[in-house]
């Protein structure tokens, strides 16, 4: 058993020679009675470890803002967002130039009627946030580095509901003001301060909360395009078919579905409280959409916390956390990876003999194969 | 110092981990041996808190991992390369592991330029190739300076001059008084890497022991001996007490019991010519495969006939 001597490590390798206060390991173990030999640590500049203090909510802000900016899925879904939005505004706003036939302003329902398509980039970014941790495998980086699960959780939530909510902020404003300016030749009654401000800040805070929901979501089902449907479903699924629901329970679920309480928000004042079918007004109806919200949050909380990071229960040990890639199956727990696959194989293609590596196998044979099954293999 | 108290990790029926207690002391790097599926991944996850254990407890430093407060100041761990995003930058990778736990902006830069991939640092890591998100996983297993660190496979996917650098950090990382815990697969690697050995198999303790101690206790030394009267010799040392046994298809003899010179001096006595008369001691990968064979759980066709494909890889 030969061991190369350590001369050869580079020098730059090891710089870690500060007396840090966590250096556990190198104050116990001193036994070797080397560690202060060698080149290797001469390096330049060593790094000195600053006092770690207890984890702060603060860094844990900081990180996930990092995450959050540093992947382009949260970028192209901002910009789709924003661009629904404005872009609607300035659509309707460019075909239709008059007020309704009662007089009154459509200014607020144009401006920003198309939040009820964009909160479907809110929805994806929100799933995405957190289920691109699990199917790319950050997530065990993520929570080696913090192992405190619900703070992790809860951080990402707060920076994700904060920017979902400011970009929508935005978003909506902008679509008011170029509303209101491809508009405000043709109105004659200009929309109430109170009508603005209800509509922009309770689509944006709708955004942020659908988000949220979506982030629980994802945080839940740890797959990216189940949770993307799952949302989608429950945003959509209750306001198409709802209706055909007979009895009253069909009309609950069209009035308490997300999508009502969005449109809940665009509607002027006066008619949202009688029509609509009734069921909550506008502000309480973001008090059911923060339910919704906290109840997926809540689940969220709950699985996180008592799931083991990498495995389904009844994942088999020796497949170990799935890498790059980690397909639903791993996400749900099944043991077997793709069986549909396999049996797919089984009894759909020709019964051909298996060929060995190397192995030299009549060609007249194999051609019989394919001429029987008439398929290319 | 990590602890291990009865470990213990089932998945349904199947117990992964099974009363595992060991130490990893600090100031020497620990090998951590076993087959595909002895639970080698499974007990280094339960280190770091990302599986809970079924039974039993590990320790870090004293306390359980959740405890700690600034995990990657105290453990620095590789478990596997791709444990990141492909859509982040190396940088903004590390950058954001780095202010979880309160780490300075500037030693990302040092982290990166230790591992060498500073070139790289702010392009998409998931155009990387496996060496460069290993040297990448390692970076973030420096980050915080940490006492102890632990690497599940290391070399996987590193070319040759990559594997002599991880095998000279891991090294002085315990000369340093760190404790290094490393699993690998690559018998001759762990080899000349570690000085103390944990071997498991079927999520059962095999061996903790220091490396030569497991060879030499483990392992028979014997003698290959080539000979034209072959069969001449093998009765005269049989007679004599010893065992005899083909080794491979190459003719010769593996002689087990009497030393070299003894074999020598038979042969002489009778004048039997030899050509070939050379002591062996096994390497660790033959104690090892020895010792493992019981409890290797995925086994190939052809076992026992090349000591490597005896058990199957985990993408069979």
């Amino acid at each position: 058993m030969s061991i190369p001597t350590s001369g050869q490590a580079p020098t730059d390798v090891l710089n870690g020679d500060g007396p840090g206060p966590s250096a556990n390991g190198r104050r116990n173990g001193l036994g070797s009675g080397c560690s202060e030999q060698g080149p290797a640590l001469a390096a330049p500049g060593p790094y000195r470890q600053t006092p770690a203090g207890s984890l702060h909510f603060t860094r844990m802000l900081q990180s996930e803002w990092t995450k959050i900016r540093t992947v382009r899925s949260t970028m192209w879904s901002l910009i789709v967002m924003v661009v629904l939005i404005v872009g609607m505004a300035a659509l309707l706003g460019a075909t239709i130039d008059s007020p309704d036939d009662e007089g009154k302003d459509p200014t607020v329902v144009l401006a920003l009627g198309g939040t009820v398509i964009a909160q479907i980039a809110a929805a994806t970014l929100g799933v995405l946030t957190i289920s691109a941790e699990y199917t790319t495998g950050m997530i065990r980086s993520t929570i080696t580095a913090y192992p405190r699960r619900l703070t992790v959780l809860a951080a990402k939530s707060v920076v994700f509901g904060v920017l979902m909510f400011l970009v929508g902020l935005l978003a909506c404003y902008l679509a008011f003001l170029v509303a209101d300016g491809m508009f405000s030749r043709d109105v004659a009654a200009d929309s109430t301060t109170r009508e603005i401000v209800k509509g922009v800040l309770g689509c944006s805070t709708y955004l942020a909360l659908l988000g949220l929901f979506s982030l629980g979501v994802g945080t839940m089902l740890r797959h990216s395009a189940g949770a993307i449907t799952a949302v989608l479903g429950f945003v959509l699924v209750p306001t198409i078919f709802g209706g055909f629901i007979p009895g009253k329970f069909g009309e609950w679920v069209v009035v308490y579905s997300p999508t009502a309480l969005l449109t809940k928000m665009v509607a002027p004042y006066g008619e949202v409280e009688g029509g609509m079918g009734g069921g909550l007004g506008p502000w309480p109806g973001m008090v059911l959409m923060a339910c919704y919200a906290s109840a997926a949050l809540a689940g969220a909380a709950a699985l996180i916390k008592s799931r083991d990071v990498c495995p389904g229960p009844r994942r088999s040990p020796d497949r170990p956390c799935p890498g790059g890639t980690s397909p639903q199956h791993h996400a749900l727990g099944f043991v077997s990876p793709r069986p549909w696959r396999r049996s797919f194989r089984v009894s759909r293609l020709p019964s051909v003999p298996r060929l060995k590596r190397g192995s030299r196998v009549p060609r007249g044979r194999v051609a019989g194969a394919r001429r029987r099954s008439g398929r290319h293999l | 110092m990590i602890e291990a108290q009865g470990l213990t990790k089932r998945y349904g029926s199947k117990l992964a981990v099974d009363q595992l207690s060991f130490q990893v002391r600090p100031g020497t790097v620990t090998g951590f041996l076993g087959p595909n599926g002895a639970g080698k991944s499974t007990t280094m996850r339960m280190v770091l808190g990302l599986d809970s254990p079924t039974a039993g407890s590990v320790l870090v430093n004293g306390r359980p991992y959740q405890y700690l407060s600034a995990p990657l100041r105290e453990v620095g761990a590789l478990l596997d390369a791709k444990a990141m995003h492909g859509g982040r930058s190396a940088f903004n990778h590390l950058l954001c592991l780095a202010q979880s736990n309160g780490i300075p902006r500037r030693r990302v830069d040092e982290v990166l330029d230790m591992v060498g991939i500073t070139a790289v640092a702010k392009k998409r890591t998931g155009g990387f190739s496996l060496g460069m998100g290993q040297r990448l996983g390692i970076a973030s297993a420096l980050l915080g300076d940490p006492g102890i660190l632990m690497f599940d496979e290391p070399v996987n996917g590193l070319d040759p001059e990559g594997i002599l650098w991880i095998r000279n950090l891991m090294k002085a990382l315990a000369a340093e008084g760190r404790t290094v815990f490393v699993s690998s697969h690559l018998m001759s690697e762990m080899e000349v890497t570690a000085d103390h050995l944990i071997v498991i198999g079927q999520g059962r303790l095999i061996a903790d022991t220091t490396m030569r101690d497991f060879i030499e206790r483990n392992s028979q030394a014997y003698t290959v001996v080539r000979s034209p009267q072959a069969e001449q010799l093998a009765g005269l040392v049989t007679a004599k007490g010893g065992t005899v046994a083909p080794d491979g298809d190459s003719g010769a003899l593996r002689v087990t019991g009497p030393e070299p010179a003894a074999i020598g001096d038979l042969a002489a006595e009778h004048g039997i010519a030899l050509h070939e008369l050379s002591p062996r001691f096994a390497t660790l990968e033959e104690v090892y495969m020895r010792l493992t064979q019981d409890s290797v759980e995925y086994r190939s066709g052809t076992a026992g006939q090349a000591p490597h494909t005896s058990t199957r890889g985990s993408e069979a």
